[in-house]
């Protein structure tokens, strides 16, 4: 028996590829969820074997809500017309299928992942290229515990790297995120954020003063009094931004 | 949105062009400069003044006719555009004597030759009528340059109004198409013919309204208001299917303005994004609220939704309100008539509607 979660937050949508399922008896929904949160916690307690994700949703989005469940489960996406996301679907090969849904479609799309061909592999490639697309976004979902926080980026202090993942810090307190500190260097506005050394990201309006350092090293003051190396290249980075 | 565009184009406008409007001031001193040599040539070659007395002369008569002109261009944006011909008449007289007077006195203090003195009582009639000339003719032409300049102002206003009303003709389009709306409806629709046939019927009566009525206001850039709710109505019925189980709408509207005069395209977006953000700004039901009321001549509007402080809206939201103001701008010309409040869980958008002019 496999295990399924339908997300979205429209109980008409899911009534249908409730119905759409019926034909796949090894298939079991195990609950279904009107938003982003109801989701984390649906993947964390059944770990399912696939959940169909509507990308539209409140609070939170179904791409901001995969970045939040960890192992990431297969996804079938189930979306209205959207541009950005076709094209990170196309990109990626992985299986989305559009509003209204037809039943052929459906199910084709649940065929190919019962043959194996859906891959998480491809959906971590879609989350980066999505968040790249759409690199504007202006905040960073974590998780702390149980419970999801919004981060507004322009909350964010620094980032930093920690091992495999990146610690972001805010004045309220640090989260972690598994990410890479070369994917928030890319997808971080680049006239805020700057990769002032190997394992610093900094938020520009948080440097009070620049203090010479070691030799070609340099010191960021930030406004809380905390001190962050910048390199030599990371200097030169600043040089420009800061037109010094 | 297209409407921060709009905002965009409207600003660079009003910054590029007072400079295109300007006249630089530069070659009226290059004028002023040769034409005060020109002068002082001629009292040394005709009337055989030597050079340092004729430049003395030419510099005095000539700056205080210049000071007289800056004057009288000065005052003539302030005088009533009735009678203005004939004001410039009289002034540049009054300007014209007195200017060559005051330059009388000063040079004859500065140059105690009584010769130059007799020379210089007899020339004033001609120093006068060559003053009065000059004042006369740049009063004239700035007259006229004012006019002009009028005209090209207006003219731009208008083909800018025109622009923006071409943009706001796509944005409008944009709004009807809906193509996310449209979508969802139908996944609806296709989700109801399995479950709940005889609602799939409703609600495809219910969208060919929306759309019917979507069409034939396009044109129309009044409506009354009772029109206008009747229409929202049909897209509130479409959007109870879909989120029913989280939506409440609540619309109060008083009798007596149902036949009040409103654009179109000015609700309708406001509901839509009262709703949008009501739902996917926060989880759990949600109650929206129109409330219209009269108010002197005018008639209020005040739309209510939910919203989560804690909530960073995702970068590709936003209300679309920069737009709103823009419209409303070029349909009132005023820019108070939109105003947000943000409670701790609520968010409100009061709308004075003016009448119709």
């Amino acid at each position: 028996m496999i295990k399924a979660i339908l997300i979205d937050d429209e109980p008409l949508s899911r009534e249908i590829l409730k119905r759409y399922l019926i034909h796949f008896p090894q298939i079991e929904i195990v609950e279904e969820c009107n938003d982003g949160f109801e989701g984390v916690k649906a993947i964390q307690q059944h770990q399912p074997g696939i959940i169909f994700l509507d990308i539209q949703m409140p609070k939170i989005n179904g791409f901001e809500m995969l970045e939040l469940v960890n192992p990431m489960p297969p996804v079938i996406f189930i979306t209205a017309f959207d541009e950005f996301a076709l094209k990170a679907f196309e990109a990626n090969a992985i299986d989305y299928l559009l509003k209204p849904v037809s039943e052929d479609r459906f199910t084709k799309a649940v065929q190919k992942f019962l043959d194996k061909s859906t891959q998480p592999a491809a959906t971590t490639s879609l989350l980066n290229a999505m968040s790249q697309t759409v690199s504007q976004s202006n905040r960073i979902v974590v998780k702390t515990g149980s419970k999801v926080k919004i981060i507004p980026v322009h909350d964010i202090q620094y980032l930093e790297a920690d091992d495999d993942f990146v610690k972001i810090v805010t004045a309220e307190g640090t989260y972690l995120k598994n990410k890479t500190m070369s994917f928030y260097e890319q997808s971080l506005d680049p006239h805020q954020f700057v990769r002032v050394h190997r394992s610093y990201i900094l938020h520009i309006s948080q440097i009070t003063k620049i203090e010479p350092y070691q030799k070609e090293t340099h010191l960021a003051v930030l406004k809380n009094g905390q001190q962050i190396p910048i390199s030599k290249t990371g200097y030169g980075k600043l040089k420009v931004i800061l037109g010094i | 949105m297209n409407c921060d565009y709009l905002a965009c184009r409207y600003n660079s406008f009003l910054l590029t062009n007072p400079k295109a409007l300007s006249i630089s001031r530069l070659p009226l001193a290059g004028v002023a400069i040769l034409w005060t040599a020109a002068y002082a040539a001629g009292l040394h070659y005709f009337f055989a003044l030597d050079w340092q007395t004729a430049g003395i002369d030419s510099f005095f008569f000539n700056l205080l006719t210049l000071i007289a002109l800056v004057f009288l261009n000065g005052i003539i944006s302030y005088l009533p555009r009735s009678a203005i011909f004939q004001i410039v008449l009289g002034v540049a007289l009054v300007f014209a004597f007195s200017s060559q007077w005051i330059a009388q006195q000063a040079v004859r203090q500065l140059i105690p030759d009584t010769t130059y003195h007799d020379f210089v009582n007899q020339s004033m009639p001609v120093r006068w009528a060559i003053g009065f000339i000059l004042l006369l003719a740049s009063g004239v032409a700035f007259v006229f340059y004012t006019r002009w300049r009028e005209i090209a102002e207006a003219q731009a206003r208008d083909s800018d109004t025109r622009l923006l009303a071409r943009e706001a003709e796509l944005y409008k389009l944009q709004l009807q198409l809906q193509p996310h709306f449209l979508f969802n409806s139908l996944n609806s629709i296709n989700a109801l013919i399995l479950i709940k046939p005889d609602q799939a019927r409703e609600m495809v009566q219910q969208l060919s309204d929306f759309l019917r009525l979507t069409i034939s206001r396009a044109d129309e850039p009044w409506i009354s208001l009772s029109q206008e709710l009747a229409y929202l109505q049909t897209y509130l019925a479409i959007e109870k299917v879909r989120f029913g189980h989280r939506l409440e709408i609540n619309v109060q509207v008083e009798d007596s303005i149902k036949d009040f005069t409103i654009p179109t395209l000015v609700l309708q977006p406001l509901l839509e994004n009262a709703i949008k953000f009501g739902l996917y700004g926060t989880t759990g039901k949600i109650t929206i609220q129109l409330i219209a009321e009269s108010k002197d001549s005018t008639v209020l509007i005040k739309i209510t939704n939910p919203f989560d402080a804690d909530m960073q809206p995702s970068a590709r939201s936003g209300f679309g309100l920069t737009g709103l103001q823009r419209r409303l701008y070029l349909l009132y010309a005023r820019n108070d008539l939109m105003q947000t409040t943000q409670g701790n869980d609520t968010f409100t958008v009061n709308l004075i509607i003016p009448p119709r002019s």
